[in-house]
């Protein structure tokens, strides 16, 4: 199962590493959910960047998962894209409508010292997602951002950062770039 | 006709299907001939106690209101945008459940028209689209799966069901990709 090739990979490195999954596509959701449980159950909090779907969506599925969302932080950019209001949740860390990179990146650097375990992660629940509204030049500065801001942790610290992404994009010419800039792939 | 109902039982029994009715967004994939049969009775259930809303895309009203009629879809409850009919100069009839548009290839206006129509059912309602297929043929394919995640994202936020009705294999596969993960749950038949 990919959640627990996911959990070796992690306990195996004790420093923070960035981690690609390919996830089946047509049990995408439900792959990426066990994913996060696992990380959850391991004792690990994170930041979830959810391109896919609103956050509104995301937890009765996760409470009916078992997926603690108490261990987590979210930002919710599909609602924001969507032009949607944004949830006023405590745990949700509100972004503009514009999806600006930078403040992308800067949400989720802030926001890491909110997490009080040591092991961290950072969870983006579908990197192809944002391609659909960003242009890829500014998704790859995107992921190149954040491979550089998570692996400059602080000394007590040890950030994981995960990529998701639909094994039938796998292929894709931009998924290959981001793929040999990730320490692991693990593949469903 | 014993094994569209044999199908429907099975599709039925699935918990995300039954969800459509509560917010699960539902696609289905098969062979073209099973998914014209089959999508009156797919219908029928939630015709019953909301109202629907039907993207017609590569069928128009005239092609599939005797097959609602015969499979018990309460035709009162369901309300169509069809992208068909006016393209082969039919007029659909002026009874507040179809409205007709262009074509399908005007996203932006097929996308307005079931927004404002989930504005106006609310909760108590369930989007369909039919068929998936004639969305990427008319479309960049790209835009349509932006179109998608727009409204899937939107109808999330207000709890509306969707089911979504594709060719099975009719997609090239990072197209399919893109779009399906988007969903709850991929039936195929």
């Amino acid at each position: 199962m990919i959640d627990q090739s996911l959990l070796n990979i992690i306990n195996k490195n004790k420093h923070g590493i960035v981690i690609m999954t390919e996830l089946a596509t047509d049990r995408y959701f439900e792959e990426s959910a066990l994913c996060l449980r696992r990380l959850i159950e391991n004792g690990m909090q994170g930041i979830y960047i959810s391109f896919q779907r609103p956050f509104s969506n995301l937890i009765p599925y996760f409470h009916a998962r078992n997926v603690d969302i108490n261990n987590l932080l979210f930002i919710d950019v599909a609602t924001a894209i969507a032009g949607d209001a944004q949830s006023t949740h405590e745990r949700v860390i509100h972004i503009n409508r514009s999806i600006d990179i930078n403040e992308l990146v800067r949400a989720i650097y802030t926001s890491l010292p909110r997490l009080k375990s040591k092991n961290k992660f950072v969870f983006i629940d579908s990197i192809s997602t944002i391609t659909l509204h960003k242009p890829l030049s500014e998704t790859l500065r995107f992921s190149e951002f954040l491979i550089r801001t998570t692996q400059k942790s602080e000394p007590d610290e040890e950030v994981f950062l995960i990529f998701n992404v639909a094994k039938g994009l796998a292929q894709k010419k931009f998924i290959k770039d981001i793929a040999l800039r990730v320490h692991e792939v693990i593949r469903d | 006709m014993a094994d569209l109902q044999y199908i429907m039982e099975v599709i039925s029994r699935d918990p995300e299907y039954e969800n459509i009715s509560s917010g699960a967004i539902v696609l289905i994939e098969s062979n073209e001939d099973l998914l014209k049969s089959l999508s009156p009775l797919l219908l029928r259930p939630f015709s019953e106690s909301m109202k629907v809303i039907i993207l017609l895309t590569d069928k128009g009203y005239f092609d599939v209101i005797n097959g609602y009629n015969e499979n018990g879809v309460q035709t009162n409850n369901v309300f169509m945008i069809d992208c068909v009919s006016k393209s082969r100069n039919l007029t659909v009839p002026d009874d507040g459940h179809v409205v007709d548009l262009d074509n399908v290839a005007q996203l932006a206006k097929v996308f307005t028209a079931l927004l404002n129509q989930t504005e106006a059912f609310n909760r108590d309602s369930m989007v369909c689209v039919d068929s998936l297929n004639a969305l990427i043929t008319d479309y960049d394919t790209e835009n349509v799966a932006k179109f998608l995640h727009i409204l899937l994202t939107k109808l999330r936020n207000k709890k509306i069901g969707c089911l979504l009705l594709s060719v099975e294999d009719a997609l090239v596969e990072d197209v399919r990709a893109e779009i399906v993960q988007l969903f709850d749950r991929v039936i195929h038949l």
